[in-house]
């Protein structure tokens, strides 16, 4: 599944007025990406979100599904292209509702009119793979579970619709380190499949280079800035003009750098930070 | 926004600035004046001293449609049932349907008694901030506090429910489309429909609850007496003009009723 923004702006319906929020967006998202959008707070990120998701429909510009000009869900008759875009809100674990997990995560599936083997099926997988056992938690309430847990819960009832994109709105936001890197954790094991893409809404700039192979950053709803993680990062001070803040480990290289340590600042992992501190301790100057 | 009944148009027009117990007041006496029309004629005249209030509160077109357009169906029924029900002169028959002369007035003047009111109740709440509404209420009820009445307490859940409307109908849309994105559809009006919406609505609206009393409560809100306020209303000549004119539609819409009658 590709799906294309073309021209695309945004503008939100506030008491008759318009207040816009993205502007002339051209962006795709193709099988085997990991695209992470980055940009500071009101910057339209979840926004930009909706529209890949088909949730919103743009003021302006098309969104294309594998080629075909496609209208927002809801408005579209019929089996929809769509139903192969997931989407994961910001905070999901505000929307269950269900009585149990089980059902709650089966929502999905049960909208697509499945079979019964194949909603149970699909839930058991979809609670595994973000790591809860479907016997201990099938039947509970999700109201009683941890906060992380409800997050998990919320995610398995996205990825229980087997979706082909999967769209994931700031997922780690306000979960302890441990949730963090689970959560992490299953996006990277989904956009590994074979065939699947993902879109990962972030501000959390470590989070982004150790994951994605694309990352946009929004400054004002426009796309101020686009390319690989480290064509990115490489901006280090420059970012804050986004309103953002650079990922420490380039910070820390840039600061030895100015203290006389002729280190490389291409670093995006503790790995590649431990062995180019590592050269220059040895008294490999690098080529820098 | 789906939904805009009452919703306030920020503005700095004559009517803006008008003092919010004014406004409430003369809005009660706006409706006094056009029940007591006799008929459908005097009702249309009387009421439409709003328009160009409305003008001058500088109110779109487009903006008061939206605020009639869901009591639509309403004014069409009452009007229908009017037209049909009252017996009278016959004027024509749709189907087996009589519409009579008596029963077109009575029509008329229902559908005018509804337009005016919610052009005016929209004309309030567009004009006023919810606070000052709020404020305004308190004041009148101020004198009842002595019969019992808790003014204060009102007024606070007027300005709470006022300031969460919005929120939570965002917080709608916002679950609605989570829930689209797992293939929900909120076409027809099932209760189990529904259910993915409304409790995931509720549970936030309780959770907000909570979270407000216990900020209100860490600030030592303690509510009723004594309370003081950052900005006390007062009255400024345009009031007591604006409000002299109410009374004045009020006095001539009774005088001619009796004329009439
Ligand atoms: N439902 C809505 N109705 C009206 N305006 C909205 C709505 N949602 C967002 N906005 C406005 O659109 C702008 C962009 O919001 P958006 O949520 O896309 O930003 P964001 O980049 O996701 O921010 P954050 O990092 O805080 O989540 C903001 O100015 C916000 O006030
Ligand atoms: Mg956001």
């Amino acid at each position: 599944m590709e799906i294309i923004l073309k021209d695309v702006s945004f503008a939100y319906q506030i008491a008759g007025q318009q207040l816009p929020v993205l502007h002339n967006i051209e962006l795709k998202v193709a099988p085997g990406d990991l695209l992470a959008i980055t940009g500071a707070g009101g910057s339209g990120k979840s926004t930009l979100g909706q529209l890949l998701a088909g949730l919103l429909e743009p003021t302006a510009g098309k969104v294309y599904l594998n080629g075909i000009p496609c209208q927002a869900r809801g408005r579209s008759k019929g089996v929809s292209l769509w139903q192969r875009v997931g989407m994961v809100y910001q905070q999901p674990e505000q929307q269950l509702f269900a009585e149990t997990v089980f059902d709650d995560v089966a929502f999905g599936p049960r909208n697509l009119g499945l079979s019964l083997p194949t909603i149970k099926d699909r839930v058991e997988r979809a609670l595994q793979a973000v790591g809860l056992n479907p016997a201990e938690i099938g039947q509970r309430s999700p109201f009683n579970l941890s906060g992380g847990q409800q997050r998990r819960v919320a995610i398995a009832g996205v990825l229980a619709m087997e979706p082909e994109v999967l769209i994931l709105d700031e997922p780690t936001a306000g979960l302890d380190p441990a949730g963090r890197a689970q959560i992490l954790s299953y996006i990277r094991s989904f956009f590994q499949q074979r065939d699947k893409a993902a879109v990962l809404i972030s501000h959390n700039m470590a989070e982004v280079a150790g994951l994605a192979n694309q990352v946009i950053v929004l400054y004002q709803g426009r796309i101020a800035l686009k390319g690989t993680p480290r064509e990115i990062f490489q901006q280090g001070e420059s970012l804050r003009a986004y309103r953002l803040l650079p990922p420490e480990l380039p910070r820390l290289m840039l600061e030895l750098r100015r203290l006389g340590a002729p280190v490389s600042t291409d670093v995006l992992t503790l790995a590649e930070a431990r062995s180019a501190i590592l050269k220059w301790l040895r008294g490999e100057a690098s080529g820098f | 926004m789906v939904f805009e009944l009452g919703q306030y148009m920020p503005g700095n027009s004559a009517i803006h600035r008008l003092d919010p117990r004014t406004k409430l007041l003369s809005l009660f006496f706006y409706g006094v004046a056009i029940l007591l029309a006799p008929n459908a004629t005097a009702a249309l005249i009387s009421g439409s001293v709003i328009f160009p209030l409305i003008i001058v509160a500088g109110l779109r077109l487009a903006f008061i449609w939206r605020q009639l357009r869901p009591l639509l169906i309403f004014m069409t029924i009452v009007f229908a049932f009017q037209a049909v029900l009252t017996p009278g002169e016959a004027l024509a028959a749709v189907g087996p349907a009589i519409i009579t002369r008596e029963g077109l007035n009575l029509g008329l003047m229902a559908l005018a008694r509804v337009f005016y009111l919610v052009l005016a109740a929209a004309l309030l709440t567009a004009t006023t901030d919810p606070l000052s509404l709020a404020d305004g209420l308190e004041k009148l009820l101020r004198p009842g506090t002595r019969l019992g009445l808790p003014s204060q307490e009102l007024a606070l859940m007027l300005t709470l429910a006022l300031r969460f409307v919005p929120t939570m109908l965002e917080e709608a849309e916002r679950i609605m489309r989570a829930q689209m994105a797992r293939g929900a559809s909120f076409k027809g009006l099932k209760v189990k429909n529904l259910m993915p919406l409304i409790i995931p609505l509720f549970i936030s609206a309780f959770r907000r609850a909570e979270a407000l009393a216990e900020a209100m409560e860490a600030r030592a809100y303690q509510g009723g007496k004594g309370r003081t306020r950052m900005r006390e209303l007062a009255l400024r000549p345009a009031d007591y003009i604006f409000f002299i004119f109410t009374i004045m539609l009020v006095g001539s819409s009774f005088a001619y009723r009796l004329l009439v009658k």
